[in-house]
């Protein structure tokens, strides 16, 4: 485990509320997220986790409390512009892009592409370098993945897992990723590639100094992999700490196996 | 047998619509911007041609030629319309009169034909300024692009193109005749015709110029629309159209390529209007331009042909122009058989079904399509962005 600094982390939620309609999804939610360290976010269904991934990604603004990126305020700022700041997110329900096929989609994870104009589009010597590359960095993440075979498919061929993969080789794509949200990467995914999965994660997080946050449900093999760990109930946090402290603590066991 | 001049402007025909389908398939096909506006970006280039070419060239005519501007509008005929106006006045104002407009621009034809600067000039001007104003309409659609969800869009477009097209424009005569018909000048140099003029055809010269033009200018824009299909960009307005919310979390600025996107298929539009105008057409009247043959045909021939497939659209356009145009044509034969053998008796009916047969082919066609054929004639495909050497790229990932 590598040692967790909280001292300055690189991304800091403080007092997110967000309501839809009466259901309170986060109630006053404090967040800081340990740099260049995995944090996991586990509670059960309905506790808020994919609501605060959709808050720190920018597809829901909250109805109070600020959201700071290495210091600056973004609770505000549009998706895009969080993209361009080094925030990658992925979804738990795969949201791919069906026209498009399993190489292509992969390809929109790698953003200032030169060729991505309506006039630079047409001069192919401005981009075909740039586009080789992510080419090729895209095909290294499809065989690790092991959707080499399916590149040129298009998604609706793929099964639900293989959806999953999909979405974690798009969110590892961009170039100078500073903060990644995993949504339930694992789901639907045989356990032995889970673990391969979370593996690369953590390599990534240790090697490029990249700071993940993943919304797990399978504590049992994401323990292993995580530097630190938030539990949500019902939108409050109710336990933080090193993942296997937060997973042993009382109130967890309770949520979980209680009522 | 047909004159080789009416297969020739058929010809035009059949071109403009592919260069209209094809800028409309970037809109919508490619970016899934749902122009319902197609007509109004047309006709922004036909009328360059008959209101804006004949205004340049008779302002430029004042100072190339003071004395011959005099004797052009300084009429005994027009005296009624213009009053004492003075030259510009007349210029801005009065040309677009149905009565002076149809005597003054045969007149000016035959002197911009005979002056090469002047000819030129107008030229120059028309493509030039209808790409600007095509590019302007297109911003201003886009600023609804941005701010609408598909579904009101689509309607929002499409009351832009009537309220621009079928209201203001028709209704309002000093600026392009209104409901009144106006005709677009030659722009042609004599140099230029006479080369034309030597080729063994016997039709207009202009009309050969005219398709030379236009063949080239769909050739252009259907190369510029592949080029765009197999780059970066074109995966991206694709990607716009599936998901444009998890696009923007991939860092893509939705409301900058959307703008991007009708600024250029604005132009191709523009463009084709202005070809259609200036050689096919050459009677332009804002009522002409209906969203029936400028927009719904256009999205038929698109979706017939395969959204987001350039060579597809192309395919869809060229059969249903042709599958319309049969029917015109095959139907009177049709009735008078019927008619022969007592079948049909009605001759007000015969007209009605004439007139309403080649859009319930088009109905037709569309059900028939969706039903069997979704994805079209030709299907969407992977952008080939790098082409063969993706193949490579593979093998050596294989191993």
């Amino acid at each position: 485990m590598g040692v967790v600094n909280l001292e300055n982390p690189i991304l800091r939620v403080t007092g997110v509320s967000k309501y839809f309609g009466k259901l309170k999804a986060l109630d006053n939610v404090s967040v800081e997220i340990p740099r260049g360290a995995v944090t996991l976010l586990i509670g059960p269904n309905g506790s808020g986790k994919t609501t605060l991934v959709n808050v720190i990604s920018g597809a829901l603004m909250p109805d109070s409390g600020t959201v700071e990126f290495e210091g600056r305020d973004i609770t505000r700022l549009p998706p895009h512009e969080r993209f361009k700041l080094g925030i990658v997110r992925s979804y738990q329900i795969p949201r791919l892009f069906p026209g498009l096929s399993v190489l292509e989609n992969v390809l929109i994870g790698r953003d200032g592409n030169p060729g991505e104009g309506m006039v630079s589009g047409i001069l192919k010597g401005r981009w075909e370098e740039y586009e080789t590359r992510a080419t090729e960095d895209a095909l290294a993440k499809l065989k690790f993945l092991g959707l080499l075979g399916v590149a040129e498919k298009k998604t609706s061929e793929l099964s639900g897992g293989q959806l999953k993969l999909l979405e974690m080789a798009r969110s590892t794509m961009s170039l100078k990723p500073k903060l990644i949200l995993l949504d339930e990467p694992t789901a639907g995914v045989v356990p032995s590639l889970a673990h391969e999965m979370l593996a690369l994660v953590k390599k990534m997080s240790v090697e490029l100094g990249i700071t993940f946050l993943v919304v797990e449900h399978r504590l049992d093999i994401a323990a292993n992999y995580a530097d630190y760990a938030y539990a949500l109930h019902l939108g409050s946090v109710v336990a933080r700490g090193r993942p296997k402290e937060v997973m042993s603590d009382p109130k967890l066991v309770e949520i979980y196996i209680g009522d | 047998m047909v004159e080789l001049s009416a297969l020739m402007i058929e010809l035009g025909n059949i071109i403009t619509f592919v260069m209209v389908v094809l800028a409309l398939n970037l809109m919508a096909g490619f970016a899934g911007i749902p122009n319902f506006g197609m007509a109004v970006f047309v006709y922004t280039g036909a009328f360059v041609v008959g209101a804006l070419s004949v205004r340049f060239a008779l302002l430029l005519l004042a100072v190339l030629d003071p004395a011959t501007l005099e004797a052009l509008l300084n009429k005994p005929s027009y005296k009624p319309y213009v009053g004492d106006m003075s030259l510009v006045e007349i210029i801005l104002f009065k040309t677009m009169e149905p009565t002076i407009n149809r005597t003054l621009i045969p007149e000016l034809s035959s002197i911009i034909s005979q002056n090469l600067v002047l000819a030129l000039s107008v030229l120059i001007f028309t493509f030039v300024v209808a790409v600007f104003l095509g590019v302007v309409v297109g911003v201003i659609s886009s600023y609804a692009a941005v701010r609408l969800k598909e579904d009101y869009l689509a309607i929002a477009l499409l009351a832009f193109s009537e309220m621009m097209v079928q209201v203001f424009f028709a209704q309002t005569d000093s600026l392009a005749g209104g409901r009144y018909a106006i005709y677009a000048p030659n722009m042609w140099p004599s140099e230029l015709s006479s080369v034309a003029a030597a080729l063994p055809l016997g039709v207009k010269p202009e009309l050969t110029l005219g398709l030379i033009l236009a063949i080239g200018l769909a050739a252009l824009t259907y190369l510029y629309a592949e080029r765009i299909a197999n780059s970066p960009m074109g995966r991206a307005l694709r990607a716009m159209r599936d998901d444009e919310f998890v696009l923007s979390t991939y860092g893509r600025d939705i409301a900058a390529m959307r703008l991007r996107v009708m600024m250029i298929g604005g132009a191709l539009a523009a463009l084709a209007g202005v070809i259609y105008a200036m050689n096919f057409q050459p009677v332009v009247k804002a009522t002409d331009y209906t969203r029936l043959a400028w927009t719904f045909v256009p999205w038929a021939m698109m979706i017939i042909g395969g959204m987001a497939n350039n060579l597809g659209v192309v395919l869809g356009a060229v059969a249903i122009y042709v599958g319309r145009k049969a029917l015109e044509f095959a139907l009177p034969e049709l009735f008078d058989a019927l008619k022969a053998v007592g079948l049909v008796t009605e001759a007000a009916a015969v007209d009605v079904i004439r007139a309403v047969a080649p859009n319930i082919f088009v109905g037709v066609l569309i059900l028939l399509m969706l039903y069997l054929r979704p994805k079209g004639l030709v299907e969407e495909m992977p952008g080939r962005t790098l082409g063969d050497k993706l193949r490579e790229l593979k093998e050596k990932f294989s191993r």
